[in-house]
């Protein structure tokens, strides 16, 4: 009956105000929406109500049920049609006349309490008794639990209650956060912030700043779209060059853009990256928030300001230094502190893992949210144990890696995972799981680095999955007459980890053509190997009389405006670098030709150029804005310059 | 050893009957809290040393069977006041202030001869001496369900249980009862909850069951707090088994597979005997996966509370069961539904717990004759105060607090007079003698401004002060208020600062104690605090010329607010020097054979010196 998901509309009537709203809405959630006021000093709306002040009473009735009438707590009483409240029926506030009069005797400095007194016409308290200042109204402890690390409590009971740490010593989880100070409405606990050193409930915390390489920033500003409280700022610099700047004042050391970072220019303070990669060999590695409740683990746990500071980097070092499996702990995306932290770890997770099993060592990173507060400690202990049984991980070894963030730091970890003769990435499985033809052909179509780009930056080609591409590819070749078997790489270029050419190499053999996806790849492969390889755009500029637009059309309909022109493989735009001559020539020449057949659309797709410059443009990007108009500008250029 | 089947539990409890009808007299000694402190163990211990010395054929336990006498300690008997007891089997005799020393005159006279030891006797107050309990009028008005065979079972004997017939109603609801049909029939008796509510119990399981959920939970509060109260106490000392029992059936109905007994850790021996209980059946198979062979899967567990009054409110007995701290919350959303662990949940009190194998085997309609239209079946109390036989009690619901406190409890100490009774315990209210018709229901006690609690009855005389017992218990409630809501916390502060000054005397508007709570009651979160203001509340509308006393004459006429009382010696002194003697602050002094005076200045109203004058010439 009530299991519907979605809440019924009922109406009820507010001090003869007629109102509707979904059922379970508390009385006093819909007062405010509806700018009735009910007095509380107990009551936050990022908090879970408690009914502890009990100024919100009100006088509930229906008409259905004559004679039923109650005074009940409105910010814990969820609405039913028909119900009619009274928030000022004599009954109710007389009460609250009690309830003030009692609050100014306990607390009567403080403004709060001697405001709201005022308005109920309470002026002087009958029989003053200042014992502190606090009314108790929990919120700091509230907060502390809900959002932070459930540092405190309230001790004793009755009238000798009092908010403080358990055996009021300097509480051992206390991070610091001074969430219970602000939220206080009488000021009760006593903090200060100063130069990166806060002090309160007798600890002092330097805080866990972001540290910044000017010289390695890009000021690409991914590190200001993470942030929770948008606290980065990406600034022009006298010379032309952008840098990010973070105010420390008002950072709460998350870390998440740390972990985003893709140039390696942030570190943090306390939590940086050398401390955070030095993974634990042989063991299950259990990564932590700091406000996960789950302590009953039977290993070692790295708590994280926030899981969401965890980098792809981070999970790769702790495989590759022999962890046999990561958890983990998160808390529900509703529950995180800072708005995006758990979907960016992820995110995260989900990329370190497609990597992982690209160059063969399987899923080995699982991820939990704790709900609420309690986890049942067994499902967590069977977790482990799962993680316990997976095959060994094959790597245990200590290599030492120059970079230590960043996409460098990637593509040199991936490099020297392709390098492990011991993982044998299985082909076969990962083509059968993507339904791609597996049998040998005589030419081999070498994925290379674009796998890699795929999972690190999303799709290569907006909306087209690595499979896709493939299949237009093999399509292509297939249409020229050469049968092509798939060739599953992380690749040889720089890109998706520079090096493999050599593993490849063996694999390849004497393999008499190798068509590339990506033609740093190609070129790579010829030129540290020795192996004949050819681009796909090579091969498409070769063949570019034979190109037939409407052949290429596979994945799309043939409508679909931006299909109209597929010259897929015909601009590099590496770095924004100017094209030579005579493949700007052939460019013209297409464009001209697809403006003909009315196209409104180019594609660009040398994989890392594009990659990036997707990633750099993606929607709600600040650089949306500013490069596509660059882009435009370049490819204007182009066509003038001949 | 482990009861796979019903059938073996059937043909277990046919070997344990045979072995209790081998003994030819069964000794019970009385073991319950208040026996045990005047010394019930030595008795016990002294009984056994006379059966050596005697050369009397006995055991101490039911697995050893032998032609002689079953000396057995037992739960409460009940009337605690003449303990330690010591009843006699088959002859029912039932001996009182038993000592150490009177254990070889028993086993001599009663055992060996099978002749009654007078001296021990009940005496009547008409002289007749009393022997058996059906003939104590204390026991003669008692209708005994949930302390059924609390003073006559070993209470850490499975065995003595499972020959009582214990398990039969288990037994009887797993061999082919539906979870549905056992809470329709602990519907149709009637039942409702005797930790203080009352609400229907039936009612509450169906909702529980009802109410979605990955895991269900049931718990046995014996959180016992009110002041004076002693009847969980008495239950899970005397008879856990029953206990256990109730809260197995009760996890099959509602589909429970782990319960928590909740127990104050100042209960010591019912935590133990509990455990132990809860141990054996473990060992049993009546507890644990697949109980009886019959698929049912339940784990009970002993959870002691720290000793806060709040945590018998059922929202914060399941906040402390968590591990969190004690606080109620609002119950908008009941516990049924989301209880500990935001689970549905079914709370109930222990003495509800050990009412329900009795309406198994019996049938509802048997449990539903007793007692009136609103309250069925019986209920226990701890009698206690200014009357002559305290003790624990169970009488049918609607018996009349007259009878209670006259053919029970004897009347009233030193030939006093009767003035109230408080029930239900602190937030309870008490009811005046004028009143003593109404019966003990839940509709009555309410109506009259009082509530039918847990079970605590407390008798006054006219010695009690009714400011002084309002005070008293606002301040009992005041300590044990859990701060979380304004009302409660500061309002009890408030009142008791209220209620100090006019034992005190000073002048104080009777307008503003009933509006501070009624905003108490109205406002408060939860049960402690909304009836908290009781005793209070029933105090003033019965007793308001006590409070004007004390407000406009300075007096105070039971004589108990020190500040209003001023003791002087009368005309009649003998001049004995006694309560010169006595007086601890030398304000007394006179002449040998002279009337004495004393100092009002010095004086500090103890009331030694009333004591020990022959001639009762110092009064107040």
């Amino acid at each position: 009956m009530q299991a519907s998901s979605d809440p019924q509309l009922v109406t009820v009537t507010i001090d003869k105000r007629v109102l509707q709203a979904p059922a379970g809405t508390m009385i006093l959630q819909l007062a405010r929406q509806h700018g009735i006021e009910i007095p509380s000093l107990c009551d936050h709306e990022g908090l879970e109500p408690q009914g502890a002040c009990r100024l919100c009473l009100v006088e509930i009735s229906h008409p259905q049920w004559p004679g039923w009438h109650k005074v009940v707590t409105a910010c814990l009483y969820p609405i039913e049609d028909g119900l009619v409240i009274d928030t000022q029926s004599p009954q109710v506030v007389q009460a609250r006349q009690v309830i003030l009069e009692l609050l100014l005797s306990r607390a009567p400095q403080a403004p709060v309490v001697r405001a709201l007194a005022q308005r109920y016409g309470v002026e002087q308290p009958r029989y003053p008794d200042p014992s502190s200042n606090c009314i108790l109204c929990n919120l700091c402890v509230r907060v502390c639990h809900t959002y932070s690390t459930g540092a405190i409590a309230t001790m004793q009971r009755g009238i000798l209650k009092e908010v403080a740490p358990p055996l009021a010593q300097a509480p051992v989880e206390c991070v610091g956060c001074g969430a219970c100070a602000t939220i206080c409405p009488v000021d009760h606990i006593p903090w200060t912030r100063e130069h990166g050193v806060v002090q309160i409930w007798s600890k002092e915390f330097q805080l866990a700043y972001p540290v910044i390489d000017a010289a390695a920033c890009t000021g690409c500003g991914v590190c200001e779209e993470i942030c929770p409280f948008s606290i980065p700022r990406v600034v022009v610099q006298r010379d032309g060059s952008m840098v990010v700047t973070i105010n420390q004042d008002y950072c709460r050391g998350c870390g998440l853009c740390v972990a985003v970072c893709p140039s390696g220019a942030l570190d943090q303070q306390y939590f940086s990256h050398q401390q955070l990669n030095r993974g634990q060999a042989t063991t299950v590695q259990v990564m932590s928030c700091t406000r996960s409740p789950w302590r009953t683990t039977k290993n070692q746990i790295l708590k994280l300001p926030c899981t969401g500071r965890i980098t792809t980097t981070m999970l790769l070092d702790s495989l590759i230094q022999g962890s046999q499996a990561i958890l983990v702990l998160g808390r529900s995306q509703e529950h995180c502190a800072y708005h995006n932290g758990e979907t960016t770890a992820q995110q995260t997770i989900a990329q370190a893992n497609a990597l992982a099993q690209l160059v063969g060592l399987g899923t080995r990173i699982y991820w939990r949210a704790t709900q609420g507060q309690d986890g049942p400690a067994n499902a967590l202990a069977a977790l482990e144990s799962t993680m316990a049984n997976l095959p060994p991980n094959p790597l245990l070894a200590t290599p030492a890696f120059t970079h230590a963030s960043g996409h460098q730091a990637l593509r040199e970890r991936l490099a020297w995972l392709r390098c492990q003769t011991s993982l044998q990435p299985d082909r076969q499985t990962w083509l059968t799981a993507q339904k791609l033809p597996c049998e040998q052909r005589p030419v081999v179509l070498y994925t290379g680095c674009v796998p890699v780009i795929d999972i690190l930056y999303g799709p290569v080609l907006p909306g087209w999955e690595v499979r896709s591409w493939l299949l237009q590819a093999l399509a292509l070749l297939e249409h020229w007459g050469m049968s092509a078997s798939i060739f599953l790489s992380a690749g040889a270029c720089t890109h998706g980890g520079a090096g493999g050419w050599e593993h490849d190499r063996a694999l390849l053999g004497n393999k008499t053509q190798v068509i590339t996806l990506c033609p740093d790849c190609a070129q790579a492969l010829q030129k540290h190997g020795g192996i004949p390889a050819c681009s796909l755009d090579q091969l498409v500029l070769s063949k570019h009389d034979q190109l037939s637009w409407r052949a290429l059309k596979l994945a799309l309909p043939a409508d679909h405006p931006a299909v109209e022109v597929l010259a897929s493989h015909l601009i590099t735009m590496t770095q924004a670098r100017p094209l030579p001559l005579e493949q700007a020539h052939q460019m013209r020449q297409y464009l001209q030709q697809a403006a003909s057949e009315g196209a409104t659309h180019l594609l660009v797709p040398t994989p890392a150029a594009w990659a990036y410059q997707q990633y750099l443009t993606r929607p709600g990007s600040w650089r949306q804005v500013h490069l596509e108009p660059i882009l435009l500008h370049q490819l204007v250029q182009v066509q003038s310059s001949q | 050893m482990k009861l796979t089947s019903i059938g073996a539990l059937n043909q277990w409890r046919q070997q344990q009957q045979a072995a209790l009808a081998q003994f030819r007299t069964r000794v019970q000694v009385c073991c319950g809290t208040g026996c045990l402190a005047r010394g019930a163990e030595e008795v016990l211990q002294a009984l056994q040393q006379a059966c050596v010395a005697e050369g009397v054929e006995h055991s101490l336990v039911l697995a050893q069977p032998c032609q002689g006498v079953y000396l057995l300690p037992t739960g409460c008997h009940g009337l605690c006041q003449m303990g330690p007891q010591v009843r006699i089997w088959p002859q029912d005799w039932v001996y009182h202030h038993v000592k150490p020393a009177d254990a070889r005159e028993i086993v001599q006279v009663s055992l060996v001869q099978g002749k009654l030891v007078e001296r021990l006797v009940y005496r009547h107050f008409d002289g007749s001496l009393r022997p058996t309990a059906t003939q104590i009028p204390f026991y003669q008005h008692q209708v005994r369900i949930a302390t059924q065979d609390c003073g006559a079972l070993d209470p850490q004997s499975l065995e003595a249980y499972v020959a009582a017939g214990g398990f039969a109603a288990l037994a009887q609801v797993l061999s082919g009862l539906p979870p549905g049909q056992v809470i329709s029939m602990i519907e149709e008796s009637g039942l409702r909850g005797r930790g203080g509510g009352g609400y229907p119990t039936g009612r509450k399981w169906r909702a529980c069951a009802q109410a979605p959920g990955q895991q269900r939970y049931i718990i046995g509060n014996g959180d016992e707090g009110d002041p004076g109260a002693f009847m969980d106490l008495a239950l899970m000392e005397g008879v856990p088994y029953r206990i256990i029992e109730g809260m197995i059936i009760g996890a099959y109905a509602v589909g429970a597979r782990s319960g928590y007994l909740y127990v104050r850790n100042e209960y010591p021996l019912a935590v133990q005997r509990l455990q132990q209980a809860l141990q054996r059946c473990y060992a049993a198979g009546l507890l644990g996966p697949d109980i009886l062979g019959c698929g049912l899967d339940f784990d009970l567990q002993i959870n002691r509370g720290g000793g806060a009054f709040v945590c018998g409110e059922s929202s914060a007995l399941m906040r402390s069961l968590e591990g969190r701290v004690g606080e109620p919350r609002a119950k908008y959303i009941h516990s049924v539904v989301k209880g500990l662990y935001d689970q549905p949940t079914v709370l109930n009190n222990v003495e509800t717990w050990a009412c329900v194998p009795a309406i198994i085997t019996k049938g509802a309609a048997w449990f539903a004759q007793l007692g009136t239209a609103d309250s069925k079946g019986t209920k226990a109390f701890s009698l206690v105060g200014k009357v002559v036989h305290s003790g624990l009690i169970e009488v049918p619901m609607g018996t009349s607090i007259q009878d209670v406190v006259f053919k029970i409890g004897g009347g009233i100490i030193a030939d006093g007079t009767f003035k109230a009774v408080q029930t239900g315990g602190p937030s309870g209210g008490c009811i005046p003698a004028h009143l003593a018709h109404l019966p003990l229901e839940y509709a009555a006690l309410n109506q009259a401004g009082s509530m039918m609690g847990s079970g605590g009855l407390i008798v006054m005389d006219q010695h009690t002060c009714m400011v002084d017992l309002a005070k008293y218990f606002i301040h009992f409630l005041l300590e044990e208020s859990c701060g979380k809501c304004v009302p409660c916390r500061e309002g009890l502060r408030r009142l008791h600062l209220l209620l100090e000054r006019i034992t005190q005397g000073e002048a104080q508007d009777l307008e503003e104690i009933r509006q501070l709570c009624q905003a108490i009651k109205i406002g408060s979160l939860c049960g402690l605090g909304q009836s908290a203001v009781n005793p209070v509340l029933s105090t003033l509308r019965y007793y308001e010329e006590e409070y004007r006393a004390h407000i406009q004459e300075q007096k105070c006429p039971a004589g108990v607010c020190r500040a209003l009382i001023h003791f002087r010696i009368l005309e009649n002194c003998v001049g004995c020097g006694r309560c010169r003697e006595v007086c601890p602050a030398d304000a007394i002094a006179g002449e040998k054979k002279q009337p004495h005076r004393i100092d009002p200045q010095r004086c500090l109203k103890c009331g030694a010196c009333v004591e020990v004058c022959p001639v009762n010439a110092i009064v107040k």
